[in-house]
């Protein structure tokens, strides 16, 4: 026997080794959410506020989705993913963060003809990001690893990230500066 | 995730904090992600190193001092040959904390001996007598619970 049996050993067992963390621990995770948020809930302009809620609500989407995710590997009912783990990380973290913004665009874009305008303008290419990222998606089922269309993939979320955040910038900020000012 | 800081940590409750500290670390410094890496394996940095700063910040706990045990090659050979996998996830837990850190980065999380210098701060040569050292001391602590189980046995 060689000297590396102890390391072969662990390497090809490490699920053994793997242990779950405690049922309640995604109410902990939410409750010390919470109790963050209300600590620095100190008003510093809708802006400013709406930055913190959001990169906590993102940071709940995605340590829930993660969760999920991994509960559902582990069960083996779900089919082979077509994505890796850490593709999958980066989809879920684009995803929230682009869903949380358009729900913002939602809330506070003034309702007027140029606004509306703008924002189907907006959704056209948002539509045509998505299905550039549901092929890229299908081609990387069929190759995995392939690093160029890993990062074709990453590059396409994150221009319809990038979108989303141009729109919220034109029908969002604008708007709230002259609330400001006024 | 929450196992990459269990191992270093040996505790439940410690682990599952260091994890959301960890996560929330993330997403406030999302910036500073650079797409040379993974993903994933950015954010399991960040977990290893908060687990690391924890466990150093933490009082020293009773760790087993296993340095007046010596070993042959032949009983080493015997102990890596016959040694189960429960007896390996208990002696992690006995060995110092500087060995259960090593085994871990090295073993479980597949890092090098650069990279393990560079998440310890550590010259470059350390890892690697370190992880020898941590390695003998692991098959010892093996050993240890073997002829435990043996004796009860017997």
């Amino acid at each position: 026997m060689g000297l590396n049996n102890l390391e072969n050993k662990i390497r090809e067992n490490k699920m053994f080794f793997d242990e779950e963390p405690s049922v309640d621990h995604l109410e902990k995770f939410q409750a010390r959410l919470d109790k963050i948020e209300n600590s620095k809930n100190i008003h510093h302009g809708f802006l400013f506020t709406s930055n913190k809620t959001f990169v906590l609500a993102a940071s709940v989407t995605i340590f829930l989705l993660i969760a999920i995710f991994a509960l559902l590997e582990s069960s083996d009912i779900e089919a082979q993913p077509q994505l890796s783990e850490e593709l999958m990380h980066v989809k879920m973290y684009y995803s929230s963060q682009t869903n949380s913004k358009i729900e913002e665009i939602k809330n506070c874009a003034t309702k007027t003809t140029e606004n509306e305008m703008l924002f189907e303008t907006a959704e056209n290419r948002l539509y045509k990001l998505d299905n550039n990222t549901l092929i890229l998606e299908d081609k990387l089922g069929q190759a995995k690893g392939n690093k160029q269309l890993e990062s074709a993939y990453i590059q396409s979320l994150k221009a319809k990230s990038e979108v989303v955040n141009q729109i919220y910038a034109q029908l969002c900020e604008n708007n709230t500066n002259n609330i400001i000012t006024q | 995730m929450y196992n990459s800081a269990l191992r270093i940590l040996k505790n439940q409750a410690d682990a599952e904090d260091v994890m959301q500290d960890s996560f929330l670390d993330a997403f406030t410094r999302i910036h500073l992600y650079r797409e040379e890496g993974s993903f994933g394996g950015w954010i399991k940095r960040i977990v290893i190193n908060n687990a690391i700063d924890f466990i150093q910040k933490r009082k020293p706990t009773n760790e087993l001092d296993e340095s007046q045990i010596l070993l042959t090659d032949e009983q080493e050979e015997c102990i890596e040959n016959d040694c189960r996998l429960e007896d390996i996830k208990e002696a992690m837990k006995m060995i110092k904390q500087e060995y259960r850190i090593i085994i871990s980065l090295y073993l479980f999380e597949g890092y090098d001996h650069e990279e393990i210098a560079s998440i310890q701060n550590i010259s470059y040569g350390l890892p690697r007598t370190r992880y020898s050292r941590a390695r003998q001391s692991l098959l010892k602590v093996i050993h240890q619970l073997q002829t435990e189980r043996e004796m009860k046995w017997a």
